[in-house]
């Protein structure tokens, strides 16, 4: 059947423009409408642009609200002027935004954690707190696990070197 | 080290190396920011004053084994500064700054350190050809003298904390710059942008993004930081130059093969526009350059050699020039200087 000839569900005269599917007890139902009658009737979803918009702003705002209240007590920087230039305010921002840091972090690098090299250990200063090298010690497991799952064995060998001098030695 | 003893020579990084007909050089870089301080950006003029000097003093006196002269940027004139950065010891957005801040690079310039760049501290290490391995192992030790000096901001969980979460993680930029003018000439750089992006890396023009390679030279360089070793990357960068470096010897080989006459009619002009020309521009110079290097490497212009070459690409930038002279020169007249200067070096009495 061409387009041109569906004529309107409602007025059965005007030729129907707006064509839509309803599901009724899990049955679909072909709706055909003039715009004129479908300006007029009830219970028809409005699709007009800026209604989609406003519902989809009103789906994120109270994310974005939430997003846009965050702010670094250490250097006072705000996620959404974060957003706007890429540059973070101060070291402690990684932790006041990480959640919204690893979904970024995660488009970026594909990743939300480091596999590399550990800073020298400081003249007169002591090792690794036993919480830092925790932590430490699991993202080196995860990443681990995550080569022998890509079956890149090289890379869990080393994986598996670093760990075991980061739990004897507390040095990679 | 007073810079206007460097003006007519070039860095040990120019020289030459592995791979050298066609990778010119490889730098690595890495990212340091000190605990404590908010990043540079946010600092205060105390905070940005009190990590220079930090830096430098340590960058000076904590007896790192390698010597170097330190300069304080906001101090000195725009036409130095300009200098630094055609000799690629400085980046661009560090030139551009107008805060405290400096750098301290060795005789030899294949190691610099940037004081409150975007980061608080960028070390790099550049080498002649494709030797990222050695870079790499340089530029290591230095950061783990400096880490031993003073504290990090480093996180277990995300490394190397960065301004730029773009750096997260290693904090290392690894690059080589490339010199592909068969591939340019035959148009085929979309087939190595393909096989670049295909493995994760990005490719520049010799003057950064977006730029077309000016002298047919580009910046292969890593962009994933975090998630990856410094040592994966590192082997990554250096096979992807291998590739493109052999695509541009088979394109050469092509070139050759079916098309000699016009590469020689190519090659022979250029040269012949560098030893007579009275007035050149940059665009022009590079491009010229860019063609008499493909030629010695084809054996097609003997009277050169490639360490001259890669020299006069760089000493023939506008700050070098204006260096030379000892003034700040017009565009013009800088036209008429980098013609004379090119004459001297290539034509029969420099040659």
């Amino acid at each position: 059947m061409d387009e041109a000839e569906v004529i309107c569900d409602a007025c059965g005269e005007e030729r129907a423009v707006i064509h839509l599917t309803e599901v009724v007890e899990g049955e679909p139902i072909q709706k055909h409408l003039c715009q004129n009658c479908y300006e007029h009737q009830e219970n028809v979803p409005q699709l007009s642009t800026s209604n989609v918009f406003s519902e989809l702003v009103q789906a994120v705002a109270p994310e974005l609200k939430e997003l846009s209240a965050k702010t670094c007590p250490e250097c006072g920087t705000n996620y959404l002027e974060f957003r706007q230039t890429m540059k973070l305010g101060c070291p402690h921002d990684y932790e006041v935004f990480a959640d919204a840091l690893d979904q970024l972090l995660e488009r970026i690098h594909g990743s939300t954690e480091h596999v590399g090299k550990m800073p020298a250990r400081r003249r007169g200063a002591g090792d690794l707190t036993a919480q830092e090298r925790q932590t430490r010690i699991e993202v080196l497991e995860r990443q681990m696990q995550k080569a022998v799952d890509e079956e890149d064995f090289e890379r869990a060998a080393e994986l598996r070197d670093r760990l075991q001098g980061l739990k004897e030695n507390g040095t990679e | 080290m007073e810079l206007s003893s460097l003006k007519t020579q070039v860095g040990k990084w120019l020289q030459g190396g592995p791979e050298g007909d066609i990778v010119v050089s490889s730098r690595v870089r890495l990212a340091r920011n000190i605990r404590g301080y908010p990043f540079v950006s946010r600092a205060s003029e105390q905070q940005i004053g009190g990590l220079e000097e930090l830096l430098r003093e340590t960058v000076l006196e904590s007896g790192l084994d390698r010597e170097l002269s330190y300069f304080r940027l906001d101090e000195m004139p725009g036409l130095e500064v300009e200098f630094l950065m055609e000799r690629h010891l400085i980046s661009r957005d560090h030139a551009e700054a107008d805060w405290v801040r400096g750098v301290a690079f060795s005789a030899e310039e294949d190691v610099s350190m940037m004081v409150n760049e975007e980061d608080h501290l960028r070390m790099q290490v550049m080498t002649g050809g494709l030797n990222l391995h050695t870079a790499w192992e340089e530029v290591d030790r230095l950061d783990d003298h400096m880490a031993s000096e003073v504290p990090y901001a480093f996180s277990p969980r995300y490394g190397y904390l960065t301004a730029c979460p773009t750096n997260v993680g290693t904090g290392m930029r690894a690059s080589a710059m490339l010199h592909v003018p068969a591939l340019v000439l035959r148009q085929a750089m979309d087939r190595v942008l393909q096989v670049v992006h295909e493995n994760g890396l990005a490719l520049r023009g010799l003057f950064g993004e977006g730029t077309q390679g000016a002298a047919d030279l580009y910046q292969l360089s890593n962009q994933v930081t975090l998630g990856i070793s410094e040592e994966e990357v590192i082997k990554k960068v250096t096979r992807v130059a291998k590739e493109v470096a052999d695509m541009e010897r088979s394109t050469r080989e092509t070139l050759m093969e079916k098309h000699e006459d016009e590469l020689q009619d190519r090659i022979h002009r250029a040269w012949s526009l560098l030893v007579e020309a009275c007035r050149l521009s940059s665009e022009e110079s590079l491009h010229f350059l860019s063609h008499v290097r493909l030629g010695v490497e084809l054996g097609l212009t003997p009277e050169v050699t490639l360490d001259k070459l890669n020299g006069l690409i760089l000493l023939t930038l506008p700050a070098h020039l204006q260096t030379m002279e000892g003034r700040e020169v017009d565009s013009l007249e800088r036209n008429k200087l980098r013609a004379r200067y090119i004459r001297e070096r290539l034509g029969p009495v420099g040659a």
